[in-house]
């Protein structure tokens, strides 16, 4: 039986390794501050009364990443189809740390403006890939797709983005 | 080519983070407010509230009883708030360091003197209230109340010696306190005594301004009551005195008959194996050490009277 105290330093350390990360993540999939914000308020809260249950956590952060994912699609699901309409009325929020660069911001919302023209299965790996620096494997385990399959998607989404990227 | 896009792609993207603020609000709405770990350093987050109270007692402790507030407090009057402190911490530390039956007994002769000193200083100031006085006769009938006890604790031999000074200094003390007492009572009228060294002549001279239709003045009341407190403890010091004197004769008397009786019971007494030689002229209120001869020495002992 873990002591409350031993439950919240773990809890807490998985909150400083992944918070970030799986922001990020939903913010280049969501392109929603707010949102995204919920959703990993949402997944963390889902950790936490893991831990308490005393479950075992046999890789937290494919658990992060697979309930970032339902979270996402559950919110496509009641939200329907960004438009790059709807991109343009909201606005970009690039929630970047120290912009002190103005460029930087900038870039940010380059990067999702073109990566939402994506195609969605595309957009997933080169965000997984890309933004989150999961390796092939771990993206393979997370989509439930051969190592094989990823690899080639990922070539192919990369070509996708490229021509779209460097065209300006 | 390729590559360096990219490259520039992932790493602008990891700028992408959570603010601070952000971080902590999410953590508060997650855990609750009292789980967040302090930005304010690890020695606020280890201590919890529970501990953070008892640091701040012990820290009030430490400075009741350091130097400073007990050096202050050395002054206090009763009815001050730092007398208390005094009373219970300062001289308390002064009962609690003696131990023997004889340092508890100089100890608590100490503490009457201040009583009494206390009391002069009072009345000088007019200060000498129904609840000043009060408060120091109180405090002087524990203070006799603990020199009985302390003397009763002696053995005979050590009430004989150290005791009697104790005593005789005591005394003393009670009559230069009571005249000096009833000097302020009497200066408060016009009439003026002279200063008798016996407590006796000190009433009687007191007496004496009686006479005279005197305004008496509200503290001459106290200070009057005083004066008997101090005449009690006088007559119980006496008592204890002539006990000690009266056991300390009989104690000789003993003596006296027991070496007479051992003379006639000389065979006996030398069969017998005790160690000084001061026990052959064993005095009966001797501590229960050797039962078995009492049967050889009871013969013709005389009762001692106890304190």
């Amino acid at each position: 039986m873990t002591s409350e105290k031993a439950q919240k330093a773990e809890f807490l350390t998985l909150y400083e390794k992944h918070a970030d990360e799986l922001f990020r993540y939903c913010y280049f999939k969501t392109s929603n501050r707010e949102q995204s914000l919920e959703i990993v308020q949402e997944v963390f809260m889902k950790a936490w009364i893991t831990i308490t249950k005393e479950t075992v956590m046999e890789n937290p952060r494919a658990f992060l990443y697979a309930a970032t994912r339902n979270a996402i699609t559950d919110w496509y699901r009641k939200k329907k189809v960004v438009s790059l309409d709807d991109l343009h009325d909201v606005g970009f929020d690039a929630p970047v740390e120290h912009s002190g660069h103005h460029t930087d911001r900038v870039e940010v919302e380059r990067i999702l403006e073109k990566t939402s023209k994506l195609e969605e299965k595309y957009r997933e790996v080169i965000i997984l890939r890309f933004v989150n620096d999961l390796s092939v494997t771990e993206i393979a385990e997370l989509l439930k797709e051969t190592e094989n399959n990823i690899s080639v998607r990922l070539h192919r989404a990369l070509e996708k983005l490229r021509k779209l990227y460097i065209k300006k | 080519m390729k590559t360096t896009w990219i490259k520039k792609f992932s790493k602008t993207a990891r700028e992408v983070k959570l603010t601070a603020r952000d971080k902590r609000a999410m953590l508060n709405a997650i855990l609750g407010p009292k789980n967040i770990p302090s930005p304010y350093g690890f020695f606020l987050t280890v201590m919890e509230y529970r501990t953070r109270i008892a640091v701040a007692a012990f820290t009030f402790m430490l400075i009741i009883t350091s130097g400073g507030t007990s050096y202050a407090a050395s002054a206090a009057l009763p009815g001050d708030a730092l007398y208390p402190i005094k009373t219970n911490i300062n001289e308390g530390l002064q009962t609690l360091v003696a131990v023997t039956p004889d340092a508890k007994v100089k100890v608590e002769v100490q503490h009457t003197k201040n009583r009494l000193a206390e009391a002069e200083i009072l009345s000088k100031k007019g200060k000498l209230t129904e609840e000043t006085q009060a408060i120091i006769e109180t405090k002087i009938t524990e203070h006799t109340e603990s020199i009985k006890a302390g003397i009763a604790e002696l053995t005979s031999e050590q009430a004989t010696t150290t005791v009697k000074e104790v005593i005789a200094d005591l005394k003393s003390t009670l009559d230069e306190h009571a005249a000096v007492l009833s000097d302020l009572a009497s200066s408060s009228s016009s009439a003026t005594t002279t200063v008798e060294a016996s407590s006796t002549l000190a009433v009687e001279a007191r007496i004496a301004t009686m006479a005279a239709p005197v305004e008496q003045t509200e503290q001459d009341k106290h200070i009057d009551a005083l004066i008997t407190k101090v005449n009690e403890v006088k007559s119980t010091i006496e008592d204890i005195e002539k006990a000690i004197d009266d056991s300390a004769q009989a104690q000789a008397q003993a003596q006296v008959t027991a070496t007479s009786t051992a003379e006639v019971d000389n065979v006996i007494i030398n069969t017998w194996t005790s160690s000084s030689s001061e026990s052959q002229v064993i005095s009966p209120n001797a501590s229960s050490s050797q039962p078995s001869s009492t049967s050889t020495v009871e013969v013709g002992s005389p009762k001692i009277q106890g304190l």
